[in-house]
């Protein structure tokens, strides 16, 4: 395994020691089997001088061993890579940013300090995990609902932290906006609480998160600056049902009326979040519908019309995710139907589920979609292992990127043409075509989806890596960027966001300089170098 | 659901070695350590060889034999993750590549890892190629398993073996992504220690 920079293997040695003065020997990790399961299994580098590989890896159980980490790490200069239970696949999962690297694994801070259902929010440790927190909140009866994503393996925190979503109402899958006080230790070794959290004594941290003067709070996601060791989550009560309900629209150039209503729905928060889809075009992971229409190009609208006529189905969809009150839900339902009635001629609408909530544990096992319930579970693997777009020759892992587009019908089909023009340079089967519909975890900005596919084959992961740089250049031209990607491509990503030369990440490598002077949190994170390693960059 | 606890007495070497055809390294360590610990045992019912290797490390009257059922998330943060943190012994294995894949992640969390995993890879007609790694056993060694069904009782049988092979060879980490490849339904034995 590899060595941190600049230190002798006797002068790691002499930390490693140091740590486990700290921790006790049984928590510091530096044989090769032990930091191999820091590896990350979706590497686009695997296997290669490029991926990224820890140098070993410690696990500390209290904050103030976090901190005592920290000084050691500052002495020695040793860079330490914060994870919280390093689930964080697509993304990188456990490995560091920078190969060298000492994991600090936050997997034993992994302690509930405290849910309240009256006040609706959570207080939680690093290590904590959505499986933990939704048997807890069943265990104790409490009535509240966690907004999970897919898989639900990870920690609320380390998915917060890296600008996470999930499923229900716009306020809470936005996992980030949905946090509510942070407790930090300093790249220095301090100890620091945002917002009410600073107040001595105060017992409103989580209801009043934001304090007096600037908020800091942002600082800490998808960068470098700091560990966290609590966070707030802002809880939804637990809806007293839950219902779906679906509206399709005929004609191709409906979407941007279907848009215009769904956004209307979305920013009234009357409903959660939405599904596109579309019924002529396939599953995301079956276009074969369109194939043949593909095959001299983009099509005209006039085409794309004749073709969505000929296949005798509505071109687009919307599931809605309505919770709350049963009276509430199905009058909201009716309104959302007169509405598009009213709006788009040819509008047709299904009911979907309803459920009485929250799910008995019996029932749970036979739900088809238990993260939009706040459900957290691992089928998304099963999903995703075996679909029509893999089964010739089958990833070992995938590396996704998402791009950001306007939300509108433009923005979608502008976004979708480019990353099929992307794909076509590279001889790949796309991924997207004429009715990709966008997925909407933000509920102010759709994402259009790719799942690049991930090798132990090098050959095949330097095609990955140079489709996956062509999709971000591509959408950069449109002016549209990603919002979060594995740490292969994090500099190209930070790249694309350069107004005014750059002058973002310029600011931010100012904080890093004076916030961790000896750049030991996470060098490389998002592009930001400290600056004794800034000659890194690019 | 097969659920009975019981303390793992596997047959003896002797016996295992008609299973396989072990090199002399391996029948030593297997002889140094035939008293193995007791395990817990996970399968998948969905497989009927995983099934069969329940079935018959309950009939050895080996360790408890849990049942993922479609659902490894439950598994594991309902039982096996805070058995194992206050028991950290080895754990044995027949399941999709896919749920082993999810374990081994799932593992970090008690610090322990894959160990030794015999892939099966079974193909549209049921032909089956078996490779081993993670252990002095060589893939021809495991040639007495056949290639078509039956191998995940056999499997059982050679339990005690494979957990008394803790050779801590990281070639059996992270070896594969989660998909089975083209056309093949791929099944895994595995230790996790």
């Amino acid at each position: 395994m590899a060595l941190p920079p600049n230190l002798s293997q006797a002068e790691f040695d002499r930390a490693l020691g140091e740590f486990e003065s700290v921790v006790g020997s049984d928590w510091v990790f530096s044989s090769d089997a032990d930091v191999a399961l820091y590896r990350d299994s979706y590497s686009p580098f695997w296997g290669e001088d490029e991926e990224r590989v820890a140098s070993a890896a410690v696990a500390p159980d209290s904050v103030e061993e976090v901190q005592e980490i920290v000084r050691i790490a500052n002495r020695y200069k040793i860079p330490l890579y914060p994870i919280s239970t390093g689930r964080n696949l697509t993304y990188g999962g456990a490995a560091p940013t920078l190969s060298g690297s000492m994991v600090l694994d936050l997997k034993r801070m992994n302690r509930i300090i405290e849910v309240n259902d009256k006040r609706n929010y959570a207080l939680v440790e690093p290590g904590v995990s959505y499986f933990d927190l939704f048997k807890y909140i069943r265990e104790n009866n409490l009535n509240v609902m966690l907004d999970v994503p897919d898989p639900g393996w990870g920690s609320p925190m380390g998915n917060s932290l890296d600008h996470g979503v999930g499923y229900t109402m716009g306020p809470y899958r936005d996992h980030f906006a949905s946090h509510c006080g942070l407790e930090i230790v300093s790249a220095e070794g301090e100890l620091i609480r945002t917002g009410s959290g600073a107040i001595p004594g105060s017992d409103g941290w989580q209801d009043f998160h934001y304090g007096v003067g600037p908020s800091i709070d942002g600082l800490f996601a998808q960068s470098n600056f700091g560990v966290i060791t609590k966070m707030g989550v802002k809880l939804m009560p637990m809806p007293e049902t839950y219902m779906t309900g679906t509206v399709t629209v005929p004609r191709y150039q409906d979407l941007q009326a279907l848009i215009d209503e769904v956004n209307y729905l979305e920013d009234s928060l009357l409903v959660g979040m939405p599904s596109y889809a579309s019924p002529v075009g396939g599953s995301l992971f079956d276009p074969a519908p369109i194939a043949e229409l593909m095959q001299n190009g983009w099509p005209t609208v006039e085409q794309l019309e004749a073709f969505v006529t000929a296949q005798g189905k509505p071109a687009w969809s919307a599931e809605f995710q309505l919770y709350g009150p049963e009276e509430v839900v199905r009058a909201t339902w009716a309104a959302i139907q007169r509405r598009f009635s009213d709006n788009i001629p040819g509008s047709a609408f299904e009911d979907g589920h309803f459920y009485n909530l929250p799910i008995p544990d019996e029932d749970i096992p036979a739900l088809a979609d238990k993260a939009r319930m706040g459900i957290p579970n691992l089928e998304i693997f099963h999903m995703v292992a075996r679909n029509p777009m893999n089964d010739a020759d089958p990833s070992d892992g995938h590396a996704d990127l998402f791009i950001m587009a306007p939300r509108t019908a433009e923005g979608v089909h502008t976004a979708a043409r480019a990353l099929t023009e992307a794909y076509q340079e590279f001889g790949v089967q796309p991924f997207t075509h004429p009715f990709t519909t966008p997925v909407m975890f933000y509920s102010r900005a759709m994402a259009i989806v790719l799942a690049l596919p991930t090798w132990r084959d090098p050959a095949k992961n330097a095609v990955t890596r140079a489709l996956y740089e062509r999709c971000l250049d591509k959408a950069a031209e449109l002016g549209m960027g990603t919002y979060r990607t594995n740490p292969a491509f994090q500099e190209r990503a930070v790249s694309k966001y350069s107004f005014n030369d750059g002058a973002l990440l310029k600011y931010q490598e100012k904080l890093k300089d004076a916030i961790d002077p000896n750049g030991i949190i996470s060098p490389g994170r998002y592009g930001i170098w400290p600056v004794n390693m800034r000659n890194n960059r690019g | 659901m097969i659920n009975r606890r019981t303390t793992l007495k596997i047959g003896a070497v002797g016996a295992i070695s008609g299973l396989v055809n072990l090199p002399a390294q391996a029948r030593a360590l297997a002889a140094s350590k035939s008293s193995a610990l007791p395990v817990q045992a996970i399968y998948d019912s969905a497989f009927s060889e995983s099934l069969a290797f329940a079935n018959a490390i309950q009939v050895a009257g080996s360790a408890a034999a849990k049942d993922i059922q479609g659902d490894l998330g439950k598994l594991w943060y309902e039982q096996l993750r805070s058995q194992l943190l206050s028991d950290r012994r080895p754990i044995i294995g027949l399941t999709t590549r896919l749920d082993l894949f999810c374990l081994e992640e799932l593992a970090r969390d008690v610090g322990m890892k894959v160990s030794l995993r015999v892939d099966h890879l079974i193909d549209q007609h049921g032909k089956v190629e078996h490779q081993v790694n993670g252990s002095p056993l060589s893939n021809s060694s495991l040639d007495n398993l056949g290639h078509s069904a039956g191998f995940g009782s056999k499997m059982a049988e050679l339990s005690e073996l494979l957990l008394a092979d803790q050779s801590a060879d990281i070639a059996a980490q992270k070896l594969t992504g989660p998909n089975a490849p083209a056309n093949k339904t791929a099944l895994v034995t595995w230790v996790i220690s």
